[in-house]
Formats: structure tokens, sequence, C-alpha cells
């Protein structure tokens, strides 16, 4: 029996090359290189396009934001927000859930960013859900959320039975004015999660719930020194 | 299969991983918080390991499996079956049989 590995995953900054290097380490495969142009394929089907000459800075949540709506978290201690924040995934340990027909939702505050710059040619936002088994449902959905310049704006996704999982959406512009996005916009941004669990018609929802353990936001960014070197400057 | 002290031996790895991140979670937030679940989750899945168990998933499919057990099914999977069958369960009951399970250990 091999023993089980927990990937580290680095919480702020990275260079394109540390990022690109700790996905491969965490399974994700290179399936598209071309000029700055990589393509990485994530254990669970992610397709995540990366320009080599962008920063990414992963933001984790750091405190409740403006709705704490889903309906129950596991352990019952502590924060919503908690339970999303580690780096590793640690999945049925601590959890935000869901059992209700309607969706109920939760929006939670980021860090500021400190010393990057740059143009911000993206941001990602990651959910990791689960069904928990059931035996009068078929499936459920979620949406991952963003609350920017005051405007809640959700990605509607549906959860299939099976194992842990791991959703994104990506906003190559701030949604709530189509705008580029800049650095104000990241400070004030939360990210959230709404559950539900899809019951049909008269079916007692309290049968299954809909879970999410990890929440975390990419910002995809060119730092300003970065704009004039090459792919094998970075890479090589 | 684990057995019944694998699952609980499983169960208090969880329990104390648990009580590892509330403790985490009560001093002032800093950036490296996320990270320092980090070990915490490696000592709790090496553990789990221990009990033979190669993931977080595997321990609590078999933990969930114990629980049906306890209520006198073979797995979930058969207890889902059984609550199903409504010549053995009528809705009501099959309800009351599913709040018993999972108001056990998860």
């Amino acid at each position: 029996m091999g023993r089980i590995k927990v990937k580290m995953e680095i919480v702020r900054h990275e260079t394109c090359l540390e990022y690109f290097r700790r996905r491969l380490s965490e399974g994700w495969k290179c399936i598209s290189l071309e000029g700055y142009h990589a393509v990485l394929l994530s254990p669970e089907g992610i397709r995540r396009e990366l320009d080599l000459r962008n920063d990414v800075l992963t933001l984790r949540p750091n405190a409740a934001g403006d709705e704490t709506n889903v309906p129950y978290q596991y352990p019952t201690s502590g924060s919503h927000w908690d339970k999303v924040d580690e780096a590793s995934a640690d999945n049925g340990a601590t959890y935000v859930m869901s059992i209700a027909n309607d969706y109920g939702r939760d929006l939670y505050a980021l860090p500021n960013h400190t010393t990057e710059s740059g143009d911000i040619s993206s941001i990602i936002a990651y959910a990791r859900c689960y069904i928990s088994g059931g035996y009068l449902g078929t499936r459920t959905s979620f949406k991952i959320c963003i609350k920017t310049d005051s405007v809640v704006t959700e990605d509607e996704q549906t959860i299939n039975y099976g194992n842990w999982k791991t959703y994104s959406k990506t906003w190559a512009v701030n949604p709530a004015d189509n705008q580029a996005w800049g650095w104000a916009d990241i400070d004030a941004m939360q990210v959230g999660i709404a559950l539900r669990w899809g019951a049909e018609v008269g079916i007692n929802a309290s049968h299954m719930d809909t879970e999410c353990t990890q929440i975390y936001v990419e910002v995809n960014y060119t730092p300003v020194a970065a704009k004039t070197h090459s792919f094998g400057y970075i890479i090589g | 299969m684990p057995n019944k002290q694998q699952v609980e031996n499983g169960r208090q790895a969880v329990d104390a991983y648990r009580a590892a991140h509330s403790k985490l979670h009560s001093k002032r937030w800093t950036r490296s918080i996320p990270s320092e679940h980090t070990p915490l989750l490696e000592q709790m899945l090496k553990e789990l390991n221990k009990q033979g168990f190669n993931s977080l998933d595997e321990f609590f499919d078999a933990s969930n499996d114990f629980n049906a057990q306890e209520l006198g099914f073979a797995s979930v999977a058969d207890c889902i079956a059984q609550l199903k069958d409504r010549s053995k369960y009528s809705v009501e009951e099959a309800e009351a049989k599913w709040e018993e399970l999972k108001s056990k250990w998860k």
C-alpha cells in the first residue's frame, strides 16, 4: 500500500514556472505548449490556460463576507469561511453544506494583494464540492460566486455523484462592469458558494446534502518586469 | 475490508485533525494559515494510512459503511437499495432510518 501524499500548495504569489511545476506535481498535465501559451489539464478535467509570462496570486478566504446563508457547516464550531480555506483540500473533514431545495449562499472575504502589480488577464475561482450518498435524488447543483462592485455574479454548475471534485470558473473581465480587472477590484472582491440539493418536487431533501470543502481564487497577471522576458528565459 | 478497530482509529485521527483545525483558527489570521493546515492533514493521512486507508475518501466510505452495518445493513449501498424497496419500508420508515444513519459519526 502506498503512502498517502499531500500536495503542498503555496498560498501567495507564484511565478509562472513555480505555478506550472506545482500543478504538474499535483497531477495536472501539460497538454499543449506553444510559445508563451500552455494548456494544463487537471486530474479531474479542468482545462487551465496559462500565459507563461504571467504570475499567479492565489487568494483564500480569511473572514466572513457579506453573506453567510449556506445552512450548515461541519464541524459546527468556528466559522463557515474556515471550513473552506485550506491549501490542501481536507474533503469530508471540514466543509459547508446544504440540504435545502433552495440555494443558500456564503460569501467570503479575501486578503488584499500586497506587492503584486501589473496587468490582470483573468481570475479563476475554484470550488471543491461533493454530494453525500442519498437514495432519492439523482442530481444537484451549486454556484461559484464572486462579488465585485456590490454585484454578485454566479456561475451554476451541476455536480454528479462520485468523489469530491474541483470545479472552476474563469472571468476574464470584472463581470460587474465588463471592464478589465484592476487591483482595487481584487482587493474588494469576495468569493462564495451557493449550495442546494436539486430535489424533485415532493421529495424530502434531507436525504442528501451538497458540500463544499475548499474555495479559492487565482489572479493571473503580467508583472511589469516579465513583459520583456522570453519563454526560454522564464522556463529554461 | 477494514475492521471495526481500524475504522475507530481512523475516526480518532479525523477528530484529532478537526480539533487541531479548530485550534489553528482560534489564533489571529495570517497569510500562512491555509498552508498551516497541510502538516495537520499529513498527520491525519499518515494515521489513516497506518489503518489501511489509501485516501480520506476511502476512509469516509468505510466509516459510512460501518454506520450502516450498525443499523443492520451490509453497507450504505445496501441500505439505499433496501430503503428504496417499498415492500420492506414505507416512505416514512425509510426516511426515519436514513436520518438515523445520517446522525451517526461523520
